[in-house]
């Protein structure tokens, strides 16, 4: 199973940034529904979308084997 | 999906896929282009494919307690039970005439704290807000500042080199 976030409402102002799709609990809530090997992807042209959305699903950067 | 790096993200449910720019500079294989995305592309803005493979080996989380929280607000529900029974012995201690609802724990909630901790709008997004809480203002317009340090943070949190690297980078034609 796949979910594709294509082009998000980008809420560029910080007050707003709690709008945004991308939270913990919808990021929780789509890895409960795709199961193992399920896929997220994202697309975003606003730089700081992207940052937000590789730190709620970035906390260390660790490669992993796999 | 292309097998390879994993990256350890903050949501335990996934792990990004990205190895090399091309990876989040390129669109996946049957990406179907929006009209948005033109109109990106003619106002200067670059897209970017972030791609995330779910974790067979972590818990998905359910609810927010589960998450990671700094270190900074690692207050378990037994410190703060023991603090407040702290108090409250003092209290009792003074005056065992005044009732024990008076103590105010909330107050300690939030005076230890630094103020954007103390006054964030949810607390499951602190992560985020410590991402931009120390900006230091170096030119004149604070807010091109603060777009390009989030551009730099983003290209830091990759993990794939400097931004000046990033912005040579020629993708793969």
């Amino acid at each position: 199973m796949r979910v594709d976030l294509i082009y998000p409402d980008p809420w560029p102002k910080r007050r707003h940034w709690k709008r945004r799709f991308v939270q913990d609990r919808t990021i929780g809530e789509i890895a409960r529904v795709v199961r193992a090997g399920g896929e997220l992807r994202f697309v975003t042209d606003v730089a700081d979308y992207a940052a937000w959305t590789s730190n709620a699903c970035a906390l260390a950067r660790l490669p992993v084997d796999g | 999906m292309p097998r390879g790096r994993r990256t350890r993200v903050r949501s335990p449910g996934f792990l990004w896929t990205a190895e090399r720019a091309a990876d989040w500079r390129l669109p996946w294989d049957d990406f179907t282009t929006t009209r948005y995305e033109a109109k990106a592309k003619r106002a200067g803005r670059v897209p970017c494919y972030l791609s995330f493979v779910a974790d067979s080996a972590a818990r998905p989380v359910f609810n927010q307690s589960d998450l990671p929280r700094p270190a900074g607000l690692a207050r378990t529900a037994r410190t703060r039970r023991a603090v407040a029974g702290d108090r409250r012995s003092k209290l009792a201690s003074v005056s065992s005439s005044r009732p024990l609802l008076a103590v105010r724990t909330h107050l300690d909630g939030g005076a230890h704290r630094r103020p954007i901790e103390a006054h964030g709008p949810a607390e499951d997004q602190h992560g985020i807000w410590s991402f931009s809480r120390h900006q230091a203002i170096d030119d004149v317009d604070r807010h091109r500042t603060q777009r390009r340090q989030r551009g730099d943070r983003f290209f830091e949190a990759a993990g794939l080199g400097e931004f000046d690297e990033f912005a040579s980078l020629s993708l793969p034609s």
